[in-house]
C-alpha cells in the first residue's frame, strides 16, 4: 500500500495564458517576454511598472482571482474522471496572499466616492472564499482550508496536503495557489521599494527588484493507490516537503539563509536523499537584493560551497506571483521531470560576486530524477519540496503521534489572561454585550519596551500577549527548530489592511504606508510570535471561517505526525473591526440580539508528550473536519457515529461546545442536529468571546477552567458548509 | 528654514511617523544613532517610512533603500541631507 503523494494532474493560468504546457513551453524554450505595463487599474504612481497579467481565462466571474483559479481548475480536472473527487476522502488546500481583494478595493472606492453602503464585496477579502469555490465545484467533502502566509502560501498548502495523504487522512487533495494583481500588492511592494524599474533580473549583479504577476495553479495529488484506482497516470511524486521560519525579522530574510537551509535539510532527510541526488533547484529567485543572496547562501549551507545544484528562477517569465509562486514552481518541476529538460533563468547577464554562483541560462536536455524547489516568504517564512520521478521512499514511515495541550493563553475584549477571563465569566451578572468589545492596547505587553513594540498592530500584540502567557508557565523541551506556530484567523489583519487601502485610495497613492503593509499579511501574528519566541518550525496563518482554529490545529497535528516538528503554538485570533461588524449586520441571516464582534485570541502550546517537561492539561482525542450534510438527520447520524467511538464507559462526553449567533439559519441547523444526538444543550462560546470566527479556540481552556477533568466535544458549523468535530480530554 | 528649526520639525515628524511619542522628545537627540542598536535601533521598514516622509514633506525622492539607510544615520545628518537636496 503506497501513500506517497503523487501528482496526477495539473492546471495553470499565468501571463502565458491557460495551460501548464503553454507555460512550460515558455520556460523550457527559455525565451518568454510576457511582462507588460500595469493596466489593471488607474495607478498614478506605478503605471510604468511591468507585471505579469494572466489571460485566456473566462471573465465574468465574481472575482478576477476566482476566474483565473477556475481556469486552472478546469484544466486539471479535464484529464481525470472528475466524479472520483466527490468524496469525503478528498480535501482542498489553497494558498493565497490576498484572494479576491481587488474587488474589495473596488468596493472601497465606490464607498468612498459615492458613499455607497454596499459591503457585499467584503466577502472576497476573506481568503477562504476561493477554497470554498473549488470544494463545491469538485464535490470534495474532506477538509477545506486556506493558507495565507504571503509569498509562501501555496507551498504551505502543498506541504499540508502531502502530510494528509501520506498519513492516510485523505486519498486525494486538490491543491491550489492563486493571487491576482491588486492595489494593495502593487502599492505595498512599491512602498518597500521592491518593484523593479524594468523587467526583473534574478540573481544578476544589477537586479533591482520584482515584477508582480498573477497566476493560479492546481495540482491534484493522490496516494498512488487512489491514482491506480481511478486510472490516473502518475506524473511525479512528492518525496518530501518542509516548512520553517527564520525568526529573524518581520520582512527581511535571514542573511545567511538559516531558516531556508533547515527546510532544505529536513526535506532531503525525509526524502531519504543526499544533496548529490538533487539534479536541479527551481529557485524562489525574486530578484530583490536580499532574497537572492540569502537563498543561495542557504543552498550553500546544505550543498557545500563547490557543488551547488544547477538552479534557475522563473520570475522573469511570470513575475512574482506571490501566493501562487510556490505551486507554479512545483508545476514547472513536474513538467521538467516529464520533459527531461531543465529550465533556464531568463533575465540574467552579469554574475554577482556577493551571490558567488550564477544560474543556468540555457535550457538543457538530460535525465532529471529529483528537483528541489522552494518559496521563501515575507518575514522568513520558508517552504520547500523535493519532487521526484519516483520517490526513493517505497512507503511512508510517518506515524500518528498523540498530541497534548500543555498550556494556554487567552485574551478577550474584557480581560487578559485565563485567570482574569474566567473570574469575569463566573460573575453572576456577566453579560458580554454590556462590556467593551475592544481590548485596551495600552494594557498589553506591559514588560516589552516601547521601542520594540511601537510598530506592532493591535492583533499582533494580542497574539503575542497570549503566546507569552502560554509559554511562561511551562518548561519547553522541543528545540526552537522543531517548534512551530499555526494560527487560525477568520479575517486576518483587517485594521492594517484597510488602513493601507483607504490611504492608498484617498491619497491617490501619494503617501505609502510601508509599516502598515508589512503588518497587513494574515501571518503577521504568527510571524511576531515566532520572532519573539524564536520558534523556527512551520509558521502559518490558516483561514476557514468559523473553523479556522480547527484547521490550524489540523495542520499542526499533520506537521507533528510528519516528524517535522514536535510542538507548536496553535490558536485562533481575530479582532473587532467596524467594517466587518457592519458587514455582519448587513447580512440576511444576522440576528441583532446575537451580539457583536470582539477582540479575541486563545492559543495553546501543543505537542507530542515529550515536547514539554511540564505535564499537559489536555489531550486531543479526535479532530474531524468535513463538509456537513445538508439534512440535519443525516448529519446527526454522522456525528453520532464519531461520538459513539469516543463516548464509551468512563469516557462520556460531558459537554458539547458550539458557536451560534453569526448566522440564524446555521443556528437552527446546529440545534436540529444536536437535538438528534444526546447533546441538545450545547454551550455557545460566542457568549464569552463575541461573534468571532476564531471563537472555537476557546473550547479547551473553557472546559478546563469551567468544568474540569473529563471528555468534551466542540461541534462547529462554518457558514461555508464545513463543520468540525473536535474531541478532547481535560486531564 | 534654518537648521535648528528643521531639526525640531524633524523630531516631531519622526516621532509621529515611527510611533515614538511615548519616548519623549528628549530621546530624539540630533546625534542619536537612528539605525544602530546602541541608538534607537530602527530597521529597514522604518527607513522606508523616512523615505516616504522625505518625499511627502520635502519633495526629495530617495530611490535606493541602502542609500537611505546610510544617509539617515542621525537626525542631524538627515537635516543636512534635506538642506543639500531640497529644491
Amino acid at each position: 500500500m503506497s501513500r506517497i503523494p503523487t501528482a496526477i494532474s495539473t492546471g495553470l493560468c499565468t501571463c502565458a495564458g491557460v495551460g501548464s504546457a503553454v507555460a512550460a513551453d515558455i520556460v523550457f524554450g527559455g525565451n518568454g517576454d510576457l511582462l507588460k505595463k500595469l493596466d489593471l487599474f488607474d495607478s498614478p504612481r506605478y503605471a510604468d511598472k511591468f507585471v505579469g497579467r494572466a489571460f485566456g481565462y473566462k471573465r465574468g466571474f465574481a472575482t478576477e482571482c476566482g476566474a483565473i483559479l477556475m481556469a486552472a481548475l478546469d484544466e486539471s480536472l479535464s484529464r481525470l474522471d472528475a466524479k472520483a473527487f466527490n468524496s469525503e476522502r478528498v480535501g482542498v488546500f489553497l494558498g493565497t496572499s490576498i484572494g479576491g481583494i481587488f474587488e474589495t478595493e473596488n468596493m472601497l472606492i465606490d464607498n468612498i466616492n459615492s458613499k455607497s453602503q454596499d459591503l457585499r464585496a467584503l466577502t472576497y477579502y476573506e481568503c477562504s472564499t476561493l477554497a470554498e469555490l473549488v470544494a463545491k465545484k469538485v464535490g470534495a467533502r474532506g477538509v477545506c482550508m486556506t493558507f495565507s502566509t504571503a509569498c509562501s502560501s501555496s507551498s504551505l498548502a502543498v506541504s499540508a496536503a502531502c502530510d494528509a495523504i501520506e498519513q492516510g487522512k485523505l486519498d486525494a487533495a486538490i491543491v491550489c495557489g492563486a493571487d491576482s494583481l491588486s492595489r494593495i500588492t502593487v502599492n505595498g511592494f512599491g512602498s518597500l521599494l521592491l518593484l523593479s524599474a524594468g523587467k526583473c533580473k534574478p540573481f544578476d549583479a544589477n537586479r533591482d527588484g520584482i515584477n508582480l504577476g498573477e497566476a493560479a495553479g492546481v495540482i491534484i495529488l493522490s496516494s498512488a493507490d487512489f491514482a491506480a484506482k481511478i486510472n490516473a497516470q502518475p506524473l511525479a511524486e512528492f518525496s518530501a516537503c518542509s516548512c520553517t521560519a527564520d525568526a529573524y525579522h518581520q520582512t527581511s530574510p535571514h542573511p545567511s539563509g538559516d531558516g531556508a537551509a533547515n527546510a532544505f535539510e529536513n526535506a532531503l532527510r525525509k526524502s531519504k536523499l543526499t544533496p548529490i541526488d538533487v539534479d536541479f533547484y527551481i529557485a524562489h529567485g525574486t530578484a530583490t537584493r536580499g532574497n537572492d543572496i540569502a537563498e543561495i547562501a542557504a543552498l550553500r549551507q546544505v550543498f557545500g560551497a563547490h557543488k551547488l545544484p544547477k538552479f534557475a528562477s522563473l520570475k522573469r517569465y511570470f513575475g512574482h506571483t506571490l501566493g501562487a509562486s510556490g505551486i507554479l514552481n512545483c508545476i514547472m518541476a513536474i513538467e521538467s521531470l516529464r520533459r527531461c529538460k531543465s529550465p533556464a533563468n531568463a533575465g540574467f547577464t552579469t554574475k554577482d560576486d556577493l551571490i558567488g554562483d550564477s544560474p543556468i541560462i540555457e535550457t538543457s536536455v538530460g535525465n532529471i530524477e529529483n528537483i528541489l524547489t522552494s518559496s521563501l516568504g515575507f518575514g522568513g517564512n520558508n517552504s520547500c519540496a523535493v519532487i521526484s520521478k519516483k520517490s526513493k521512499k517505497s512507503f511512508s514511515d510517518q506515524k500518528p503521534r498523540d498530541v497534548y495541550l500543555f498550556s494556554c493563553g487567552v485574551l478577550t475584549s474584557y480581560a487578559i489572561g485565563a485567570k482574569n477571563v474566567f473570574a469575569e465569566i463566573s460573575k453572576a451578572d456577566f453579560n458580554l454585550s454590556a462590556l467593551s468589545n475592544v481590548c485596551q492596547t495600552a494594557s498589553l505587553l506591559k514588560n516589552v519596551p516601547i521601542l520594540k513594540k511601537r510598530k506592532w498592530a493591535k492583533l499582533q500584540q494580542i497574539g503575542l500577549q497570549c503566546a507569552l502567557e502560554a509559554t511562561e508557565v511551562i518548561d519547553i523541551k522541543s528545540s526552537p527548530e522543531r517548534t512551530g506556530v499555526c494560527m487560525g484567523t477568520g479575517l486576518g489583519m483587517m485594521t492594517e489592511t484597510f488602513r493601507f487601502l483607504k490611504n492608498t485610495i484617498e491619497r491617490r497613492e501619494a503617501e505609502p504606508l510601508p509599516t502598515a503593509f508589512t503588518n497587513s499579511v494574515h501571518n503577521a501574528v504568527a510571524s511576531l510570535i515566532s520572532l519573539n519566541k524564536n520558534f523556527r518550525g512551520v509558521n502559518s496563518a490558516v483561514t476557514a471561517k468559523e473553523i479556522s482554529f480547527e484547521s490550524a490545529l489540523y495542520q499542526a497535528i499533520g506537521a507533528i505526525d510528519s516528524g517535522d516538528i514536535d510542538a507548536a503554538i496553535v490558536g485562533g485570533a481575530d479582532e473587532y473591526f467596524e467594517l466587518a461588524q457592519k458587514y455582519l449586520e448587513s447580512r440576511r441571516n444576522y440576528k441583532a440580539s446575537a451580539g457583536r464582534l470582539a477582540d479575541f485570541c486563545s492559543l495553546y502550546f501543543a505537542g507530542a508528550i515529550d515536547a514539554c517537561i511540564t505535564k499537559p492539561f489536555a489531550k486531543i482525542v479526535k479532530l474531524d473536519i468535513s463538509r456537513r450534510d445538508k439534512s440535519p438527520t443525516r448529519e446527526a447520524f454522522a456525528i453520532n457515529q464519531i461520538l459513539s467511538l469516543c463516548n464509551d464507559g468512563d469516557n462520556r462526553i460531558k459537554t458539547v461546545f458550539t458557536i451560534k449567533g453569526i448566522n440564524e439559519n446555521l443556528d437552527a441547523y446546529i440545534d436540529a442536529v444536536l437535538e438528534k444526538t444526546n447533546f441538545s444543550d450545547p454551550l455557545n462560546m460566542a457568549t464569552y468571546t463575541g461573534l468571532n470566527y476564531s471563537a472555537s479556540a476557546f473550547a479547551p481552556v473553557c472546559a478546563a477552567y469551567k468544568f474540569g477533568k473529563g471528555r468534551y466535544a466542540a461541534y462547529i458549523c462554518a457558514s461555508t458548509g464545513m463543520r468540525s468535530l473536535f474531541i478532547f480530554d481535560i486531564l | 528654514m534654518d537648521r535648528n528649526a528643521l531639526i525640531s520639525e524633524l523630531k516631531t515628524k519622526i516621532s509621529q511617523t515611527l510611533n515614538l511619542q511615548d519616548l519623549g522628545e528628549d530621546a530624539l537627540d540630533e546625534n542619536v544613532k537612528l539605525f544602530s542598536d546602541d541608538g534607537l535601533g530602527l530597521d529597514s521598514v522604518d527607513a522606508l517610512e523616512l523615505v516616504v516622509m522625505l518625499e511627502t514633506s520635502y519633495g526629495i525622492s530617495v530611490g535606493d533603500k541602502d542609500e537611505a539607510k546610510n544617509t539617515f544615520s542621525s537626525i542631524g545628518t538627515l537635516a543636512d541631507y534635506i538642506i543639500a537636496n531640497k529644491k
